[in-house]
């Protein structure tokens, strides 16, 4: 309609500074107009006439655009204030806060694993694969050979220093040297064990090595019970096969009754025995006395993790013992055969005090404790089945008091890491319960994990498509520059046309962000705190100070998006309505995270069964899906926003100028995407905790598939053909849209980061202000366990009281 | 009858407060029951209500949103604000106070 469109244009001439209010004013006038000519219309007049009826009764153009003018002017001004503070503020903000937060994930990130590098495997190398992977960190790796020695060592412990720690050929290299020293052989022995017996797999190989040691070893100690043991132990477990529940009544299944039999022999043979004598524990802190402390580990640390690793060996044959024996007894008691299952129960308990005599504070003290309760309860069904119930609720009580040490014990640990920085208190915790047969701490601790994992994969979340957004916007504007492009669309950075600018630019993110790891942070994470309070302070310093200069810098990069957009002179929406925003935030903030946080509660998750070491990569995969998801929709609702709210003035998008990311290629590409995580994520699921949970190609398949969807989003997004209503469209989203969108997001993510902080503190809160701690200050690394020694001494005088045996010379 | 410029022009706002108050409602249809009304008697040009209207909603006394006419047409709504009642509330008291005063003086006079 050409009369309109002249007079329209007459009437809103003056509103042009103000395109989005011309084009909203210009679309009202229009309507109006459209509805008195068809009513003309429709009492009998032309078509021609009818418009030029529209018109006349509408007004003189002239005086009618004054008026307009007029009516609008305090409305303009305000918008066009609105403008410039968004043009000048928004870009700057959303790049400040993007900032902060990245670097406060990046610190925290940071923090994390460097701390747990040193907690459990100090090889920084290997440090990010094993959290993604959830491998198992044994504590047997923590005192490795490639620790340097100290310096001015003799002979002998130069030799002693370079062995490689648990190994059979350090083992055999120590027997060569010295063939009748009893530490090495006890120590040859325990590797053989280990290496060669194979213990708790199927299809377990004795080998002749192993025989011809444990012969060797009991012609050198006779009292030694260690070689019984460990001959009993690997006889036993390579002739059942153990479950993992730990439960009692589940049935043993026995595969070679006259193995089990002649280990259960073993057994009653052992705990006829003084002492059980390993020298593990010595020969391993020999071993770390002679080696310096790894570099940028702390020197609290190292010894605790001495410490813990002193008694892998031990705790591996307590766990297996005690996991067949008291089945088995069980079993027997079922049998009739009471006799029977009280005495093997009987030796077994005094194997456990045998180690518990010797046992310092930590994993020995620990495991000691499990396994008696273990022999405890086992003693109350078989008491139970021969129906001498006072006897049976004695041993329950016995039991009972046994656990309240063991709970005692773990409460040590976790006040003992409490000493030490947040998080590495945080980890010891994790890790040193794991398997804690305690469901209130169990719980807790797990709620503890899950706070620090999914903090963790949050901060990955937030650092990786951001940073990996920043330097695709580079390179795919280098793209489109080198195609001079002219349809009005100018991205980020586009004046900077000469490839080596662009290049500097990508380089400068990790450079500059190298050099502040490795001159800031990387020195001062290795800082030995002298207390809790001093490493307190260094981190809030690094808190403070690095996003300080990192924003500094954000801002004058930010200045200067800012000043590319304020010289053009393109329509732009002002903002696409409150309702639209609160949908576009349902659909694809708050529903997904809703969604996730029923299936962390409601459905069974790995994390919460098998703790952290072995759920990490599984979260991480979570977290994957979930953004894509979320970011999916939230580019479909934001785009759909957008286009209703240019359709509002009559701003048609065609089908190819408009972004739809849930429909067409990119929708089939996104689920396509979807349910190929979906499936690895099904196919690699693997409930058992001995297992790494997600195979590394799994992960790195994941990971490619949601990054490929990415970049093939954001390219067709700069692809988009650009003029007119989808030049406002993309100019809306990018100027508008986009900062609030992630300023959402990041407040969102940091609302949620802090939420999760403050679960894992109640979480901790809650196991140290449990109300069993009876020797809490005694049963401290540092009194080197002497109250659970003690305790163990009582026990073992109870039991030579009670089997009138003699006490020990 | 037309009616004296300067005499319809203080009425304007206080007509479309009326009838933006007595239901959601449109520049074209507001113009359609002013003339049914009053029989066309005030003869407006028709685009001179939206100035009144983008004043209006300036100054907050109404407030407007583009959605669908049943007819399926887009139409840019207006709706009255609270603040734009109590302004309708006054304007309407000031004019019956006005007109009682005119009544007043010129019933006077004629008596």
């Amino acid at each position: 309609m050409p009369q309109f469109d002249d007079y329209i244009s007459a009437v809103t001439r003056r509103l042009r500074p103000d395109a989005e209010l011309q084009m909203d004013i210009a679309h009202e006038l229009r309507t109006h107009l459209e509805d008195t000519a068809e009513a003309a219309h429709a009492g009998g007049m032309d078509e021609d006439a009818s418009q030029s009826e529209a018109v006349r009764a509408f007004g003189d153009a002239d005086e009618l655009a004054d008026k307009l003018f007029e009516a609008n002017r305090r409305r303009m001004r305000l918008r066009a204030v609105l403008k410039w503070a968004a043009r000048v503020t928004l870009m700057p903000a959303v790049l400040l806060v993007t900032m902060l937060v990245l670097t406060l994930a990046a610190v925290d990130l940071a923090t994390t694993l460097a701390l747990y590098d040193h907690a459990f495997s100090y090889s920084r190398r290997s440090i990010l694969p094993r959290l993604l992977w959830g491998s198992h960190c044994p504590a047997d790796s923590l005192i490795e050979s490639h620790t340097p020695p100290r310096s001015g060592l003799t002979e002998d412990e130069l030799f002693f220093a370079e062995q490689e720690d648990w190994s059979v050929e350090s083992g055999e290299a120590l027997v060569a040297r010295s063939p009748t020293t009893p530490r090495y052989h006890a120590y040859y022995t325990l590797m053989l064990y280990f290496h060669e017996v194979d213990v708790g797999q199927e299809g377990a190989d004795w080998t002749s090595h192993f025989q011809a040691a444990i012969a060797r070893g009991k012609e050198l100690e006779p009292e030694n019970a260690l070689y019984d043991i460990l001959e009993a132990t690997a006889l036993i477990s390579s002739s059942a096969t153990v479950p993992y529940e730990s439960d009692l009544v589940t049935d043993l299944e026995i595969t070679d009754r006259d193995a089990f039999a002649r280990g259960i022999a073993g057994l009653r043979r052992a705990a006829q025995k003084d002492a059980v004598r390993t020298y593990a524990g010595d020969l391993r802190q020999e071993r770390s006395n002679v080696r310096r402390t790894p570099d940028g580990l702390a020197e609290q640390t190292w010894t605790l993790l001495r410490a813990y690793g002193r008694y892998a060996s031990e705790v591996m044959i307590l766990y297996h013992l005690s996991r067949a024996t008291p089945r088995y007894a069980v079993t027997l008691a079922g049998e009739g055969e009471i006799a029977e299952a009280l005495e093997l129960l009987d030796a077994v308990e005094r194997i456990c005090i045998m180690f518990g005599v010797q046992s310092d504070m930590g994993v020995m003290s620990r495991t000691v404790q499990q396994s008696l309760i273990r022999v405890l309860a086992g003693r109350a069904l078989v008491l139970e089945e021969a129906g001498r119930t006072d006897a049976a609720a004695a041993a329950r009580e016995a039991a009972a008091a046994e656990h309240a040490t063991l709970r005692a014990i773990v409460q040590a640990w976790i006040r003992h890491g409490d000493q030490f920085t947040t998080h590495s208190s945080k980890l010891l915790l994790i890790f040193g319960s794991q398997r804690f047969d305690d469901p209130v701490l169990i719980a807790e601790t797990r709620r503890a994990e899950l706070s620090v994992a999914l903090r963790t994969a949050l901060s990955l979340v937030l650092l990786a498509p951001l940073l990996g957004a920043l330097v695709l916007s580079v390179l795919s504007t280098r793209y489109l520059a080198s195609r001079r492009r002219s349809d009005g669309w100018t991205p980020f950075f586009s004046s900077w046309r000469r490839p080596p600018r662009a290049v500097l630019w990508v380089l400068a993110v990790p450079v500059v962000g190298g050099l502040i790891w490795f001159c800031v942070l990387a020195p001062l994470l290795e800082f030995s705190p002298i207390s809790r309070h001093g490493w307190q302070a260094v981190q809030l310093a690094l808190l403070i100070s690095v996003p300080i200069g990192i924003a500094a810098l954000s801002v004058l990069v930010a200045a200067r998006v800012s000043l590319r957009y304020a010289q053009e002179d393109r329509a732009l929406l002002l903002f696409i309505g409150w309702k639209r925003l609160a949908r576009i935030m349902l659909w694809s903030v708050a529903a997904p995270a809703a969604a996730y946080a029923v299936w962390l509660c409601v459905l069974p998750n790995p994390l919460l069964q098998y703790g952290l070491p072995h759920s990490f990569g599984r979260l991480a995969f979570d977290v994957a899906l979930l953004s894509i998801v979320s970011g999916g929709t939230l580019l479909h609702q934001a785009c759909r926003a957008i286009r209703e709210r240019l359709a509002d003035f009559g701003e048609e998008l065609p089908a190819d100028r408009y972004f739809r990311p849930l429909h067409g290629r990119w929708g089939v590409a996104r689920t396509v995407v979807v349910l190929a995580i979906a499936t690895l994520y099904i196919a690699t699921w693997t409930p058992t905790p001995d297992l790494t949970v997600l195979p590394p190609a799994s992960l790195a398949a994941a990971g490619a598939l949601v990054a490929g969807w990415s970049l093939y989003t954001l390219w067709q997004f700069l692809r988009l053909r650009s003029d007119g209503a989808a030049s406002r469209f993309r100019g809306t989203f990018v100027r508008s849209l986009l900062p609030i969108l992630i300023v959402w997001l990041l407040a969102a993510g940091a609302v949620v980061h802090t939420t999760l902080r403050w679960t894992e503190r109640r979480a901790i809160g809650a196991i140290n202000q449990s109300d069993y701690r009876p020797f809490e200050d005694e049963l401290s690394l540092d009194s080197g366990g002497a109250a659970f020694r003690e305790h163990h001494r009582e026990l073992d005088r109870r039991w030579r009281e009670e089997h009138q045996a003699p006490e020990p010379e | 009858m037309k009616f004296d410029k300067e005499l319809t022009k203080g009425s304007t706002a206080l007509i479309v407060l009326q009838l933006v108050q007595e239901g959601e409602t449109y520049g074209y249809e507001i113009v359609k029951v002013v003339n049914e009304r009053t029989n066309g008697r005030f003869e407006w040009k028709e685009g001179t209500l939206y100035p009144c209207l983008h004043r209006m909603e300036g100054a907050g006394l109404l407030a407007a949103h583009w959605r669908d006419a049943p007819t399926g047409k887009k139409r840019k709504y207006y709706r009255i604000t609270r603040k734009g009642r109590t302004e309708l509330s006054r304007r309407t008291a000031e004019w019956h106070e006005f007109s009682t005063a005119v009544d007043a003086v010129l019933m006077g006079a004629m008596s």
